[in-house]
């Protein structure tokens, strides 16, 4: 995909953060857009944001979890558009707990969003794509798609699968010779309201002695690393020049390579830094 | 990205980019590419080569033949050049490539060329050999038009052209990075001057100006992409991302796709202009591997009681 002007994007998880400013970016790129979400009264702040720039948006609430829903939206979206050339299966969500104490119906409901909503949004969407003649899955991971982290086993199991799911399917798409491409997005910290609307597990506050609501604010005060308009400019980016992976924010730029030069001894330093940080907290 | 089109990618750079960046020189880039076609292997013994004279009488310019045994379609090809140089001859290893891809027999035409014939004579021979071959009773649906660069551009005048003088028209196009906007205002003629391996963008208008001799650029017979391309069959359009005629193709798609028309846009980086017919490159070859799936996917779903393709 070289230009966005008169294309037409699909974008789950459209209400916050990076949903929100793909959104409005691509709108202000003349892309039309159909946005989904759980949450429909930011999602319809979110359209008026787009809409400003005189493309043309669609709504539907959408619980990505859900197979039925989503394959019902990927026909709506090309019944209102005439056709649809990009799917970014953004929406996603936190979970903080030690593996020992991850709830089933916690997993589950993870899985769901992060996961399922990926696969899901890319099998509802791919078929479309195609028949658009010039297509492109975005399909959001993480830097903890690429390196796991203490208490975020379960986040980490969705990130790691999404990365797998969109590496194979970019590949199968280019041996195939299809017009449609695929990119995985690895953000770094991002500011968005992924910590504060985020599951921290009650076991947690045993294990730290540090109340949920203090969790909450720790995390949010290390995702602001790089604003989430920023993202959305180095994701489209991305997509422009078809990039098999895309890491956002110079966090995740310099922990991809850290990992990858130590292997999977990277996991000894972040048990130091951890250490390190539960000591500060502490004192 | 294979060795293969690294080494190429190098060669062009030295060869033809470093090679043109003066003024256009129309007898020296003709010498250069006919001296380059006189060392391609002749067409492997699978493909039967049957050259064909130009027959006044019917309005025709020469063409070639380049058949399998027992072919089951036609392709009507346009080779590229500018319009004013290139030749049957160094597009024939290409064409014979997708005679066997397509299982097809390829007519390719030596279209009269700039600056001795200028627009709209191309597209007057490309018409009369699609008349011709209606003529002799191959069935529209049977065929498939594709050309390179200017051919590419060619080749969609040539479906317009045909709409408009209410002849039936192939069941699609195959498109190598076409050169279908000779006014050259696509954003990438800046944008990829330096990323592209093959071409100075100041030759783009040089070379169009001896086709249009005087006339408007924006003329839909010379820059199809200004044309109302309402009711042509699909297209199936490769690009480089990294040739300063990337624009053409993006537009083209484009401007197809919301006007009803069918069109697949594939995109590669970091591949010369028209990629797909340099047959030392596993790329190409992989992509006329995928043109001749789609050529004949497009006849057989254009044949009459095929179901519509979905």
């Amino acid at each position: 995909m070289k230009s966005f002007k008169d294309k037409v994007a699909a974008i789950t998880g459209a209400a916050s953060g990076m949903g929100r400013t793909l959104a409005v970016e691509l709108a202000r790129r003349g892309c039309h857009l159909a946005l989904s979400d759980v949450n429909e009264t930011e999602l319809v702040r979110t359209a008026e944001l787009a809409s400003a720039h005189g493309v043309r948006v669609t709504l539907r609430r959408l619980d990505v979890a859900n197979r039925a829903d989503v394959f019902a939206w990927a026909d709506e979206v090309v019944r209102d558009h005439g056709r649809v050339n990009l799917v970014f299966n953004n929406a996603g969500v936190a979970l903080t707990v030690p593996v020992e104490h991850a709830r089933i119906d916690d997993f589950e409901w993870i899985m769901g969003i992060n996961f399922w909503g990926v696969v899901h949004g890319t099998q509802a969407f791919l078929p479309h794509l195609k028949a658009s003649g010039d297509g492109h899955v975005v399909n959001t991971s993480s830097l903890f798609g690429l390196m796991a982290i203490p208490t975020q086993g379960t986040y980490n199991a969705t990130k790691f699968a999404v990365r797998g799911f969109t590496e194979a399917l970019r590949m199968e798409l280019e041996m195939e010779g299809a017009c449609v491409s695929a990119t995985c997005v690895h953000p770094g910290g991002i500011a968005t309201n992924i910590a504060m609307a985020g599951k921290v597990d009650p076991a947690m506050e045993r294990l730290t002695g540090a109340t949920i609501e203090q969790h909450k604010r720790r995390a949010n005060k290390m995702i602001s690393t790089t604003t989430a308009e920023s993202a959305a400019l180095q994701i489209l980016a991305g997509v422009e020049r078809n990039a098999r992976r895309v890491l956002v924010g110079p966090d995740a730029r310099f922990l991809d390579k850290l990992v990858r030069l130590l292997g999977a001894r990277y996991q000894a330093l972040v048990i130091r830094q951890m250490r390190k940080l539960n000591r500060r907290k502490a004192s | 990205m294979s060795i293969q089109s690294v080494l190429t990618n190098l060669v062009l750079r030295w060869q033809f980019k470093r090679g043109s960046r003066g003024p256009l020189n129309v007898a020296a880039a003709r010498h250069k590419v006919d001296q380059l076609a006189r060392r391609y292997p002749p067409p492997p013994a699978s493909v039967r080569h049957t050259p064909v004279p130009a027959d006044p009488a019917r309005g025709l310019c020469p063409a070639e033949w380049l058949s399998v045994a027992a072919p089951k379609r036609t392709v009507l090809y346009f080779h590229g050049g500018g319009y004013f140089f290139c030749s049957l001859a160094t597009h024939r290893p290409t064409c014979a490539y997708l005679a066997r891809t397509a299982e097809a027999r390829v007519l390719s035409v030596d279209y009269r060329m700039a600056p001795e014939h200028t627009c709209p004579a191309a597209v007057d021979d490309a018409l009369a050999w699609w008349k011709a071959l209606l003529t002799d009773g191959t069935k529209p649906e049977d065929v498939v038009f594709a050309g390179d660069s200017a051919g590419g551009g060619l080749a969609l005048a040539t479906l317009v052209a045909a709409r408009d003088a209410g002849l039936p028209l192939p069941a699609g196009a195959v498109l190598f990075s076409p050169w279908c906007d000779l006014s050259c205002s696509g954003d990438t003629m800046q944008t990829q001057a330096k990323a592209d391996v093959m071409f100075n963008p100041h030759l783009l208008p040089e070379a169009a100006a001896l086709y249009l001799a005087g006339r408007p650029a924006t003329d839909p017979l010379a820059s199809p992409l200004f044309a109302d391309l309402q009711g042509l069959p699909p297209l199936m359009i490769h690009a480089s991302r990294h040739e300063i005629l990337l624009a053409d193709s993006t537009r083209l798609h484009d401007r197809a796709s919301v006007q009803g028309v069918r069109s697949e846009l594939h995109l590669k980086s970091r591949m010369p202009h028209v990629w797909p017919t340099m047959l030392m490159l596993p790329e190409a070859r992989r992509t006329l591997a995928d043109c001749g799936r789609w050529i004949a996917q497009r006849t057989e779903a254009a044949r009459p009681g095929a179901r519509p393709l979905s």
